[in-house]
C-alpha cells in the first residue's frame, strides 16, 4: 500500500482502542472507555463483530464471516460491518484517527 | 443489525442487577499490599506479621485467572498500593489482560513522575482517600504530619493530566463538620467527592475504629435536604429489593483478594474461599465453592428475613460482612446500621409529612 493513499473501507483493518476494556456478559459486550469515562453495551451481532476485530482482519474478512454466520448476502454484511465500524470509530472505541482523539482524558 | 449503544444509567443498572442475580463477576478488588505510609486511625486492614505477600509474578499469574473468570473492572488497593515498587508492572499487566483499572490510593506518593505514569496507564478512575479540609484534621486522622499538603499536591499532579480523581471521604467525628469545605476543595480541583459515613471494625473484629463514627446529630443533618448535594439524595429512600433479590453483590458481582492471595466474596466479608496461588481453575471455584455458595444464600435470605423483621429494615444499608465480624452472625443487625437506618427512616417520614401538608 502507498503511504498517503486512503485505504478503501473494505480493506481497512480495524483495531480496538488500546484503552478499551471489555468483557462479554450473557452474549453482550460491555465496553469501558477509561479515556472518556464511559461505558458502552453492544448487542449480540455487534458483540460478534467486536470479537472479530483483532487488528489483523479487514472489514471484508469480518463481513465474510458475518455473512456465513447470519445467513445474509455478502453485500449486506459488508454494508453493516462498514457502518458499524464507522460507529465504533466515531465513539472512540477504535484506534487511530477517530473524531474523539482530542477528548481523551478530559473529565466532564 | 449490529448496534452499539451508550450504557445509560438504566442499561448499566440492568447489567449490575443481572450480575447480582446471576452471579456474573464484574469486579475484582485486590489489596496488593498491606504496607502503608499512613496510619489512619480507622483503618480496617490487619496484616499478618511475618507473612510474605505475593510476588509480582504470582500476582500477574493470578490476574490472568481473574481475567478468565470474566471480571472487567480491576481495583488495585492496599494498604497503599504505590508503596510496592512493582506497582506499575502489576497495573500494566492488568491493563494488558483487558481490565479497566480503578486505583485506590492515598495519593501521598503521586509526584509529577508518578502522575505521568498514570496518564500513560489511563485508569478508569483514581480514588484518593481524603480526610479533612485542613492539615490539622487530616494529619491527625492519617497519623502523618504533612499528609494534607502532600496528598493535595498529588491530586493536583493528577489533575494536570486531566485524570479523573474521586476524593473519597470517610466521615468521622473528627472531620464531620468539614464536609462542606472538603467538597469545596474537590470542586476547586475539578474532582468528584464521595462521602461515606460508614466506619467498620478491623478485619480481626477489633471495634476500636467505631469510636470515631460520626455523631447522630451530624448524620441527621447529612441526610437532610441541606446536604443533598453531597449525598446525591434529596430524601432517603427505602430499599428497592424488587429488581435484585440479593442484599448486595457479595460473592456475586465481586471477588476480593488480600496480599497473600486469599480469595473472599468481597472486601468486607473475610471468609476465604481459597488461595489464588493454589487455584488452577478460578471459574470452577466461583461455581463450586461451598463458601461462596453459602455467602450467596445468606445474602439472598437477608432482605426476606433480617431486613423484614427489623423495624427500619427497608432503610438499612446492611453489610453481612460487618455483621459477622461484629456480632458473629452475618444476619444480625449491628449498632451502626440500626442507628443510620433509624435516622434515614425518620428523615423519610418527615419528608412525607411535609409533602402531605403541601397543597397540590
Amino acid at each position: 500500500m502507498t503511504a498517503g493513499v486512503p485505504v478503501p473501507p473494505a480493506q481497512s483493518v480495524p483495531t480496538k482502542h488500546p484503552h478499551a476494556a471489555s468483557r462479554v456478559y450473557e452474549g453482550e459486550a460491555f465496553i469501558v472507555l477509561p479515556q472518556f469515562h464511559e461505558y458502552k453495551i453492544l448487542n449480540v451481532t455487534g458483540t460478534r463483530i467486536w470479537d472479530l476485530i483483532d487488528g489483523t482482519r479487514t472489514e471484508s474478512d469480518i463481513a465474510r464471516i458475518i455473512a456465513d454466520e447470519y445467513d445474509v448476502t455478502p453485500a449486506t454484511a459488508l454494508e453493516d460491518v462498514t457502518s458499524f465500524v464507522q460507529d465504533l470509530k466515531v465513539h472512540g472505541m477504535l484506534a487511530g484517527g477517530g473524531p474523539r482523539d482530542g477528548e481523551a482524558g478530559k473529565v466532564a | 443489525m449490529a448496534e452499539e449503544r451508550p450504557a445509560t444509567t438504566n442499561a448499566y443498572a440492568d447489567l449490575v442487577a443481572r450480575s447480582w442475580n446471576k452471579a456474573l463477576p464484574m469486579t475484582a478488588l485486590w489489596e496488593i499490599t498491606y504496607a502503608c505510609n499512613h496510619k489512619c486511625a480507622f483503618c480496617y486492614n490487619c496484616p499478618e506479621r511475618g507473612r510474605r505477600e505475593l510476588s509480582k509474578e504470582q500476582m500477574i499469574a493470578g490476574l490472568s485467572k481473574i481475567a478468565d473468570l470474566g471480571c472487567v473492572f480491576l481495583v488495585l488497593t492496599g494498604g497503599e498500593p504505590l508503596t510496592r515498587p512493582d506497582f506499575f508492572d502489576i497495573a500494566w499487566a492488568g491493563k494488558r489482560l483487558g481490565f479497566a483499572l480503578r486505583i485506590y490510593t492515598n495519593g501521598y506518593l503521586v509526584d509529577e513522575i508518578v502522575a505521568r505514569k498514570f496518564k500513560e496507564l489511563m485508569p478508569f478512575e483514581i480514588e484518593i482517600s481524603f480526610h479533612g479540609s485542613n492539615a490539622e484534621t487530616m494529619d491527625k486522622l492519617t497519623g502523618v504530619p504533612g499528609s494534607f499538603d502532600r496528598v493535595l499536591e498529588g491530586i493536583k499532579n493528577l489533575r494536570k493530566y486531566d485524570l479523573k480523581v474521586n476524593m473519597k471521604v470517610p466521615i468521622t467525628k473528627w472531620n464531620q463538620w468539614e464536609v462542606r469545605d472538603i467538597k469545596a476543595i474537590a470542586d476547586s480541583l475539578g474532582c468528584h467527592a464521595t462521602f461515606d459515613p460508614v466506619i467498620t471494625p478491623r478485619d480481626d473484629g477489633d471495634t476500636s475504629p467505631l469510636a470515631l463514627q460520626a455523631d447522630r446529630d451530624f448524620l441527621a443533618k447529612l441526610w437532610s435536604p441541606e446536604y443533598a448535594d453531597l449525598t446525591h439524595e434529596e430524601v432517603p429512600l427505602p430499599r428497592d429489593d424488587t429488581r435484585v433479590q440479593a442484599n448486595c453483590g457479595t460473592g456475586r458481582s465481586t471477588i476480593a483478594l488480600d496480599p497473600y492471595g486469599n480469595i473472599y466474596p468481597c472486601v468486607q466479608w473475610r471468609r476465604s474461599a481459597g488461595n489464588i496461588n493454589d487455584v488452577a481453575d478460578l471459574r470452577a471455584l466461583w461455581t463450586d465453592s461451598p463458601v461462596l455458595e453459602e455467602v450467596r444464600r445468606i445474602a439472598m435470605e437477608i432482605p426476606k428475613t433480617t431486613l423484614k423483621t427489623c423495624e427500619t429494615g427497608e432503610f438499612c444499608s446492611f453489610c453481612p460482612g460487618v455483621a459477622e465480624v461484629q456480632t458473629g452472625d452475618p444476619r444480625n443487625i449491628y449498632p451502626q446500621v440500626k442507628m443510620t437506618s433509624e435516622i434515614r427512616k425518620q428523615r423519610h417520614s418527615e419528608f412525607l409529612e411535609i409533602q402531605s401538608r403541601t397543597p397540590a
